[in-house]
């Protein structure tokens, strides 16, 4: 049994991306120099580097996570899907604003969002006072498969 | 027309295969397959990984920091390769000659 969770990258989604990629690094020159010096410290920040220079080429992003234990149904509570069903159409800047826009209490809000967070089924950002929260899945699908992958 | 693919497979609560390609005009120039799992203090820490960074393809071997352990040069190896060996050997990878496989 495995579980795809599969993100669907609008051309917003990946300006966001590009956005974020240059805030952590400052431009792909940069990050470009960077992995020249320190390649086997930094692995990921090899890839951030491939990825960016497709994108910014005009490349077409596709993503996905796959959940192979069957723990993650203990992640994915009734409560939690429909946190995420909710972000998919909200771009909530705290958690308390999800709390009142769902009528639900704040400390099970939180308890979800870090769950959710942990599973990296969520992103959040912080920027000044607010908490950016958003999906980092699109659809679900559960599939029943023989000898794994 | 590039096409990036990115993939996570959780194969444990902690630990994780985290998958790139870049693909152009349908084409494979860059991969990175990175075996990686969650230290004491909840970080995600790379343990193996294959990547074909200079057009080299080769396998990496990380400690508990991260650190680099070992690099070697190996066989080019597709993604499902890959994910069938360390979902079989995980626990073994560190001590695996994994150059000369």
């Amino acid at each position: 049994m495995q579980i795809e969770l599969k993100k669907e990258y609008s051309q917003k989604d990946v300006a966001k991306l590009t956005q974020d990629l240059a805030e952590k690094y400052g431009s792909l020159e940069r990050l470009e120099q960077s992995i020249e010096l320190s390649k086997c410290t930094k692995p990921f920040a090899v890839d951030d580097f491939f990825v960016w220079k497709a994108l910014t080429e005009g490349g077409k992003l596709t993503e996905s996570t796959v959940i192979t234990y069957t723990e993650v149904f203990n992640i994915l509570t009734q409560r939690r899907v429909e946190l995420l069903e909710y972000l998919q159409t909200r771009n909530p800047v705290s958690i308390r604003q999800i709390a009142e826009e769902l009528g639900r209490d704040y400390k099970n809000v939180y308890d979800d969002i870090s769950a959710l967070e942990d599973a990296e089924l969520v992103v959040t950002k912080k920027k000044g006072r607010n908490v950016y929260i958003t999906s980092a899945v699109s659809s679900i699908m559960i599939s029943f498969q023989k000898g794994g992958f | 027309m590039n096409e990036v693919f990115r993939q996570t497979i959780f194969i444990h609560r902690d630990e994780k295969i985290v998958l790139l390609e870049i693909l152009e005009e349908g084409k494979l120039k860059y991969f990175a397959y990175t075996y990686v799992a969650r230290e004491r203090h909840g970080n995600w820490m790379p343990v193996v990984r294959w990547d074909n960074f200079e057009n080299i393809p080769h396998v990496e071997k990380y400690d508990e920091n991260g650190g680099l352990i070992e690099r070697m040069e190996t066989e080019h190896k597709t993604r499902n390769e890959i994910i069938q060996l360390i979902t079989t050997f995980r626990k073994n990878l560190l001590a695996m000659n994994l150059g000369g496989m």
